[in-house]
C-alpha cells in the first residue's frame, strides 16, 4: 500500500516537473551558458533599446535594435533559413502586441541572409505585476534560441486588470484573456459528468472485481452471458446519444461560427537593410587574447573610402560592449549590461578619406571572463568574432563585422 | 490467503470484503492510470494538446487518437476478460483529463501564468464513450477494435468542434489574417516555442485540399485499430501476472 503511494506520488510529481520545464524554459541568464564561438559568430545585436523599465499592467513597451547575421557562420550551426524573433522572459509577462523586422510584421517565421543586417522592433503590453530580465531572443531552426541583450524591467499593478481585445473579421470584439473558455468549461462538465455517469453505473452494481472475476472464470466460453439485455439496452442509448450529442454540437458550433479560417503558417523572407559599412572596410591581421590581462588585441587592417576621417569607437561582441571614451561613450543601462565604458584603446588615429591604415586595438575587461569569452580558445573552432564601430567627424557611423583565428597568450 | 478465507463466515461478511476490495483497488487503478496515462500523452500529443494554435486539422486529429488508444485498449482487455466490464476507454480518459485540468491549472496557468483558454485539453470522453458502448452492445473485442475504433478516430474532430470553432474565427492583425487562435499564440509569448516549431497544416495530406479534415479522421481511426489490437496483446501480457490467479 505505501509503495504504490509512493509511486503514485512520484508518478505526480514527474508529470508536474515535465510540464513545469515544458511550460516556461528557465531564461534567467541563459546568455552566458552558449558557447563563446556560438555567441560571437553567430547573431550580433546592437543598438537595442527599451522605451521604459518601470511600467504599470496595460502600460506597453518598445523593444528596438538591430541584428547582424555574422559572415563567418560556424559551420555546425544551422543557419537561419527558419527563424523567429522572440522575446526571453519567463511566461507571458507581456502580451506581444507587434513585432517588426524591418517594418514588416513578425507574426510569421522568416528567412534571413548571412553577412546581412535588419533592424527589429517589438510592442509589448505589460500583463501582470513581476520584476523580470527580459531579452530579445532569435529562434533559429535546429540551431535553438540566440540570446539579445537583456534589461531589467518592472511591471507593477494588478493582472485582474489586464485585458487583451481584439476585434475579428465578423466584427466581434473579444477578450483573449477569457474568450470561449466558458464554453470550453461547459463542454467539458457536459461530458465529464456523462462519463462518471457511465463509470458510477458499473461501479455501483455491487463489488464489482471480485465476484465478477469468479463469474467469467466459472462461465469460461459463456461468460459474455453476464451481460444482462438491460446492460446492453444502456449501452444502445449511451452509443446513440453521444452520436447525436456529438453530431449536434458540431453542427451548432457551424451555424454559430459560419466563418472560420485554419490555423495560419506561412513564412516570409524580408528584404535587408543597406550595408551599414558605408563604406568602410576592415580585416583583422592578426589577434591574441591575452589571458592574464583579460585583453583581446588584435591589428586591424582599416581602409576608410568615405568622405570624413574616421576613428574607432566601439567593438562589440556576444552582448557586450567594449566603448573607446575618446569616440563613443556609452555606460551600462542596468546591473546586467555588459558596457565596458573604458574597455577599448587603439593606436593609430583617425584614418583619412582614401587612407588605408593599420590600427593595433586592445579590449580589456573583466567580463572575458565574468561573461566566459576566453572560453573560445578551449572551443574546437577557436576564431573570434563582432563588430566595430567607426565615428565620421560628420557623425556618421560606419559598421564593419570582424573576425578571425584567435592566439591565446598565456604569459 | 487461507487465513483470511477462513474468518469469512457469512456471504454478508463476504459481500463487504469484497466492497472495500473495490474500493480499495479502484481508486488505485484510476490514480495509476491518471499518472501513467498523463505521462504517455504529454511525451506523444504533448503540444498538440497544450496548445490551441496547435489544434489543427491534420496533426492534432492524427496524432491525438492514435496515441490515446494505447491505454483504453490495454484496459479494455484486462477488465472486459477477467471482469466483463465495459468501462476501460472512460475510465483512462476521464482519468486522463482529471490529470490534465489539474496539471493546465497548476501549472500553465498558476505558475507559468498561460491564460485558461489557450491550454484547455482536448475533449476525449465522446470518443471513449462509442467505444465503451460498442464493446457492451457487441460483446465483442474483435468488433469494437474494427468498428469502435473507426468511430473512436473519426468523431474526434467534430467531438472538439464545438470547442475550438470560437477560436477559428478569423482576425486582421498587423496586416495579415489569422485566426484568434494563431493570434493567441502570438500575443503570449512562448520563449521556448517559436512559431516555425508548430507542426499543423503540413504533410502529404495537404493534396486533399479542404476535405483533409475527414481524411485525416479516417486515417487516424484506421491507424487506431491497428494499435488496438497490438496493445489489446500488452493488455493480455499485464493481466497474465499471478496476482490475479491467487485471489
Ligand atoms: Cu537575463
Amino acid at each position: 500500500m505505501l509503495n504504490i503511494k509512493k509511486t503514485i506520488a512520484v508518478l505526480i510529481a514527474i508529470t508536474a516537473g515535465f510540464v513545469a520545464l515544458y511550460a516556461a524554459p528557465a531564461m534567467a541568464h541563459g546568455e552566458k551558458s552558449q558557447a563563446a564561438y556560438l555567441r560571437m559568430r553567430t547573431l550580433l545585436w546592437y543598438d537595442v533599446e527599451v522605451s521604459t523599465t518601470k511600467l504599470q499592467v496595460n502600460d506597453e513597451l518598445v523593444m528596438t535594435g538591430k541584428f547582424y547575421w555574422f559572415y563567418d557562420w560556424p559551420n555546425n550551426i544551422a543557419k537561419p533559413e527558419v527563424a523567429f524573433l522572440n522575446i526571453g522572459i519567463p511566461g507571458p509577462v507581456f502580451v506581444r502586441k507587434a513585432s517588426y523586422i524591418n517594418g514588416v510584421s513578425g507574426t510569421n517565421s522568416t528567412r534571413f541572409d548571412i553577412g546581412e543586417t535588419y533592424e527589429f522592433k517589438v510592442i509589448l503590453k505589460a500583463r501582470r505585476a513581476a520584476r523580470v530580465h527580459m531579452h530579445a531572443l532569435m529562434n533559429v531552426k535546429e540551431a535553438g534560441p540566440l540570446i539579445g541583450p537583456g534589461r531589467w524591467v518592472e511591471v507593477t499593478g494588478d493582472m485582474a486588470d489586464f485585458t487583451n481585445e481584439v476585434t475579428t473579421l465578423t466584427g466581434e470584439t473579444i477578450d483573449l484573456e477569457t474568450y470561449g473558455l466558458v464554453n470550453a468549461v461547459k463542454w467539458h462538465i457536459f461530458w465529464g459528468v456523462i462519463a462518471a455517469a457511465w463509470l458510477l453505473y458499473w461501479i455501483f452494481q455491487g463489488p464489482i472485481l471480485i465476484p465478477r472475476y469468479k463469474k467469467v472464470k466459472l462461465l469460461g466460453e459463456d461468460a459474455d452471458d453476464m451481460i444482462t439485455a438491460g446492460n446492453r439496452l444502456v449501452g444502445v442509448v449511451l452509443l446513440i446519444g453521444t452520436l447525436v450529442v456529438v453530431t449536434w454540437s458540431y453542427f451548432n458550433a457551424y451555424a454559430q461560427y459560419p466563418i472560420t479560417i485554419p490555423l495560419q503558417s506561412g513564412q516570409i523572407t524580408i528584404p535587408a537593410l543597406p550595408d551599414a559599412a558605408r563604406g568602410v572596410t576592415a580585416e583583422v591581421v592578426d589577434a591574441k587574447y591575452r589571458v592574464p590581462g583579460r585583453a583581446l588585441e588584435f591589428s586591424l587592417k582599416v581602409t576608410n573610402n568615405t568622405d570624413s576621417p574616421i576613428r574607432l569607437g566601439e567593438y562589440t561582441a556576444a552582448n557586450i560592449r567594449w566603448m573607446n571614451p575618446e569616440v563613443s561613450q556609452a555606460e551600462p543601462a542596468d546591473s546586467h549590461d555588459p558596457v565596458a565604458s573604458n574597455g577599448m584603446s587603439y593606436e593609430g588615429g583617425a584614418v583619412f578619406p582614401g587612407e588605408t591604415k593599420l590600427l593595433k586595438v586592445t579590449c580589456t575587461d573583466a567580463a572575458w571572463e565574468t561573461y566566459r569569452l576566453a572560453k573560445l580558445i578551449y572551443d574546437p573552432d577557436s576564431r573570434f568574432g563582432g563588430l566595430v564601430f567607426f565615428f565620421g567627424e560628420d557623425g556618421s557611423r560606419s559598421i564593419v563585422a570582424i573576425g578571425g583565428p584567435l592566439i591565446p597568450a598565456f604569459i | 490467503m487461507s487465513a483470511v478465507q477462513s474468518a469469512i463466515t457469512t456471504a454478508e461478511q463476504q459481500h463487504r470484503i469484497y466492497k472495500q476490495f473495490d474500493w480499495i483497488i479502484i481508486p488505485i487503478v484510476v490514480l495509476v492510470v491518471i499518472g501513467a496515462f498523463h505521462i504517455h500523452a504529454m511525451l506523444t500529443m504533448g503540444d498538440w494538446d497544450f496548445w490551441i494554435d496547435w489544434k489543427d486539422r491534420r496533426w492534432w486529429v492524427t496524432v491525438t487518437p492514435i496515441t490515446l488508444i494505447f491505454f483504453p485498449a490495454a484496459l479494455h482487455y484486462l477488465l472486459w476478460e477477467n471482469f466483463r466490464l465495459p468501462f476501460g476507454a472512460t475510465l483512462a480518459c476521464a482519468g486522463l483529463l482529471i490529470g490534465e485540468w489539474a496539471n493546465r491549472v497548476a501549472n500553465f496557468v498558476h505558475w507559468a501564468y498561460f491564460p485558461m483558454n489557450m491550454v484547455v485539453p482536448s475533449e476525449i470522453i465522446p470518443m471513449a464513450l462509442c467505444l465503451d458502448a460498442i464493446l457492451l452492445v457487441s460483446r465483442s473485442l474483435t468488433i469494437t477494435g474494427v468498428l469502435g475504433c473507426m468511430v473512436w478516430g473519426i468523431i474526434f474532430y467534430p467531438s472538439n468542434w464545438a470547442i475550438i470553432a470560437p477560436f477559428h474565427v478569423p482576425v486582421e492583425y498587423n496586416g495579415t489574417m489569422m485566426s484568434v487562435a494563431d493570434l493567441i499564440g502570438y500575443n503570449y509569448v512562448r520563449t521556448g516555442t517559436p512559431e516555425y516549431i508548430r507542426m499543423i497544416e503540413e504533410g502529404t495530406l495537404r493534396t486533399f485540399g479542404e476535405d483533409v479534415t475527414p481524411v485525416s479522421a479516417f486515417f487516424a481511426g484506421f491507424i487506431s485499430v491497428l494499435f488496438y489490437f497490438v496493445w489489446l496483446g500488452i493488455g493480455k501480457w499485464f493481466a497474465k501476472t499471478t496476482w490475479m490467479k491467487r485471489i
